[in-house]
């Protein structure tokens, strides 16, 4: 993704705002994708007599193969071997336009999730977790871990919905929220593996916004955690994909009585 | 011409619900591989190379070590060790982890050698650590060893937290006695592997995985034993372990894994003992061959492309009580399908394909059996031998259980939550006991399928089980052996009944679809006296 995409993005941010509510086509949705398939650009290539009202997409779309989309295939051995991540545009809560993998993930130890502001009710308190979690690592959150909250949502969550939800949960640096264009968003999820190959349970985004991604973007080492952890489990977790393995402990577990007894007719 | 600028200005760059379709199309798309297969392992000739045969782990002078070691204990010495492999002639070497006997430093890493156990051979096994520290794409170098299906103590058992770290070492008691001492808890076809919490799929598919076999008067490993209650099935030359997975290569020649595949890890390249579909020559008489699925999540539906049947003599690890006539043998992730094939009377010259017809295309599971499948191995028969060998109508006859006397029942529910992976609504937590089973004191376990259209095998460590029921339904003739992989399909519920009975500790069951397993499908249970 070349520079230019981000003054694209700002200029479309804009344009989110003048024109939501008229507006069909979602355009963007190509972007990304065309660029990594080396692709034409498919946008270049939208019938202008259209007028912004419909749409024709050429043939390179390959609409005919859309008939199992239910499992998205992986991505190239080479695209996996690279160790590489999409490196789509983002908007932070500050309005600050980075790219995911150069400024956000290489060479760095990161907690990703997935969110959206609205998921008050039926999401896992994802946010609240990471929230003990960053108090829990105190100076360490921008220095040797960064925390990366991505929107689902980002035509509702633009940057300034972002910033005040950022205070909510009393965000400090190195805790970043994440808007940009939804087909991008999209595709980086499934890249990063959160996807479910039944369409339905994939459409419902609160079936994504419990899980913590772990990673190391220095060694390419990922792991990942339910967000319905305890703290200390999520920093455990933490450890083991940041630490050099030597300053890992064996460990025997405690014995405690069971939590969860849940035997029956003793 | 409009230009995508352009566009943008116009404020175009919006979402709406009506384009959602589309949206959601073009995402997909562009997460498929372009057109069929490209973007995937290099092409490579199949059948170019024979069948690699693992050596037997040759014991080594007795050492010190916590292990208990009774007079006539055998002592072995495996190095963990990275190194470059040979998947196939087409491909350069790639770079693996695997398990080396001290005594063969030259022999092939993975899959590791072949452990050989007698029963009440008590054994001890030390498993150095020479994994390198340096960061590698995948593999983490903390290390513990599972051996699968054996019976043996916590400590040896392959604790995931329990690891021993680069320049560390690991003694493994493994006593080899059968529950209560009853034969007819003898074993065959065990397999050890790695079980590093969060990261056995890597470890695994690194290649740290390899066989244990074990014998006793019964199935002896003597075609020619002359005691009357030897089973004298195929032996030596004849009985053949084959591992089957499935991996995925760049064009350098590199294994590539994809640490985000959480639903589970697909290749596109089958091996057999570590090579890309390689041929093997076979004697015009019986076989044994010890099929173990070690992939990571795929399943596999074999025929013979002769159209011939196969006759199961075992299911995991242990033989049936009578052998079963099977036109295909589905094998899910780390489970095991002991079989004899008879290529008497087949015209020399002649080659016959293993073949898997079970499409797959997520780490979901399975999703059907189609016409023509995938060409694993070529058999290729190769003149006369003799065969002393036989398969008996009465293999190894199964312990008598009494489940209508049964007093203590629990309840599992496998499930996917929030793009995790749970048990009972909580996934893996090294602290929490969610079962406390007596030694002693049978029990019947209902493991539920959380659904979604998932599959979900499995593996319940130190004891075998026994499938009473699948949906309320008696199960097929060759899972009503002992077991110690149970696959759960799509909302089925599986009732299992299990008895601990010796070694008081702390165990784990868990999805072994790896990824699954990872995060965190897993159980801590305590057995207690």
């Amino acid at each position: 993704m070349k520079i230019e995409s981000m003054k694209e993005w700002a200029t479309a941010r804009a344009g989110i705002r003048a024109v939501l509510a008229s507006c069909v086509v979602c355009l963007a949705a190509c972007s990304g994708s065309s660029a990594r398939k080396g692709r034409p650009d498919s946008l270049a290539q939208v019938d202008s007599t259209t007028s912004g009202t419909e749409v024709a997409l050429d043939g390179d779309i390959e609409s005919n193969d859309l008939d199992d989309e239910e499992t998205p295939r992986s991505p190239s051995v080479d695209e996996i071997q690279s160790g590489k991540l999409p490196n789509i545009p983002l908007l932070t809560q500050d309005d600050k336009p980075v790219r995911f993998y150069d400024d956000l993930v290489k060479g760095k130890v990161v907690m990703i999730n997935f969110m959206f502001t609205m998921c008050q009710g039926s999401c896992p308190g994802t946010s609240a977790k990471l929230a003990k979690v960053q108090d829990a690592l105190g100076d360490r959150v921008g220095r040797d871990v960064f925390i990366l909250s991505i929107s689902l949502d980002p035509e509702k969550d633009t940057p300034t919905v972002l910033k005040q939800y950022a205070e909510r949960y009393g965000a400090r640096p190195g805790w970043s929220f994440l808007t940009g264009n939804r087909s991008d968003i999209e595709g980086l999820r499934h890249r990063l593996g959160l996807f479910d190959p039944d369409p339905v349970v994939d459409a419902d985004k609160t079936q994504h916004a419990g899980v913590i991604l772990l990673g190391n973007g220095a060694i390419g080492r990922w792991s990942r955690i339910l967000a319905l952890a305890k703290p200390q489990q999520i920093l455990d977790a933490l450890d083991r994909v940041a630490l050099d393995p030597q300053k890992w402990k064996p460990a025997m577990w405690s014995s405690e009585e069971p939590q969860a007894p849940n035997a029956s007719g003793r | 011409m409009l230009t995508r600028r352009d566009l943008l200005k116009m404020g175009l760059l919006a979402g709406g619900s009506a384009m959602l379709p589309l949206e959601q199309a073009l995402g997909r798309n562009l997460l498929r591989l372009p057109g069929g297969g490209n973007g995937g392992s290099p092409a490579t000739t199949p059948f170019l190379r024979s069948l690699p045969l693992p050596a037997t782990v040759q014991p080594v002078a007795a050492f010190s070590t916590r292990c208990a070691t009774p007079g006539g204990t055998v002592f072995y010495e495996i190095h963990e060790k990275e190194g470059l492999h040979s998947f196939h002639p087409d491909l350069p070497p790639a770079t693996v982890w695997g398990y080396q006997d001290v005594n063969a430093p030259n022999a092939p890493l993975t899959p590791g050698p072949t452990f050989i156990g007698r029963v009440n051979v008590p054994a001890v096994a030390r498993f150095v650590n020479d994994l390198p520290t340096a960061p590698r794409s995948f593999g983490v170098p903390n290390t513990t060893v599972h051996r699968h299906g054996g019976f043996q103590e916590d400590l040896s058992d392959g604790i995931p937290t329990l690891f021993f770290r680069p320049g560390e070492s690991y003694d493994y008691c493994w006593p080899n006695s059968n529950p209560d001492n009853d034969p007819r808890e003898g074993e065959s076809t065990l397999w050890y592997h790695d079980h590093l919490v969060d990261f056995t799929a890597q470890n695994v598919y690194r290649g740290l995985a390899g066989f244990h076999l074990m014998f006793d008067d019964v199935d002896s490993g003597n075609e020619n034993d002359p005691n009357p209650n030897a089973l004298r099935l195929p032996s030596g030359d004849f009985d053949v372990p084959m591992v089957v997975q499935d991996k995925l290569f760049a064009g350098n020649g590199e294994l590539v894994y994809d640490s985000f595949s959480h639903n589970g890890f697909l290749g596109d390249k089958f091996c057999v003992n570590g090579a890309i579909q390689p041929f093997f020559s076979v004697k015009q008489r019986k076989y044994r061959f010890r099929f173990l699925n070690g992939s990571n999540a795929r399943f596999f539906e074999f025929f013979l492309s002769n159209g011939r049947s196969f006759v199961q003599i075992g299911a995991d690890d242990n033989l049936l009580p009578h052998p079963i006539t099977r036109t295909s043998i589905r094998i899910a992730p780390a489970e095991r399908i002991d079989v004899v094939l008879d290529f008497n009377g087949i015209p020399t010259g002649t080659a016959i394909f293993l073949e898997n017809r079970l499409q797959q295309t997520s780490g979901r599971g399975p999703d059907r059996v189609v016409s023509h499948g995938t060409q694993v191995l070529k058999f290729i028969v190769d003149g006369p031998a003799a065969d002393p060998s036989q398969v008996p109508n009465n293999l190894r006859e199964l312990p008598p259980i009494n489940p209508g006397a049964v007093t203590v029942q629990r309840r599992f529910e496998f499930a996917r939550s929030h793009g995790g992976w749970v048990v009972n609504g909580e996934f893996f937590d090294p602290n929490r006991v969610l079962a406390r089973p007596r030694l002693g004191v049978p029990e019947i376990w209902t493991l539920k399928n959380g659904g979604g259209g998932w599959f979900h095998p499995i593996h319940i460590h130190l004891e075998s089980h026994r499938i009473l029921t699948r949906n309320g339904r008696i199960p097929p003739a060759w899972e009503q052996g002992r077991k110690d992989t149970v696959v759960l399909n799509p909302s089925e519920e599986v009732r299992i009944y299990i008895e601990f009975r010796q070694f008081a500790g702390q165990y784990v069951f868990h999805c072994h679809n790896i990824e699954h397993e990872d995060v965190a499908m897993m159980g801590r249970f305590d057995t207690i006296l």
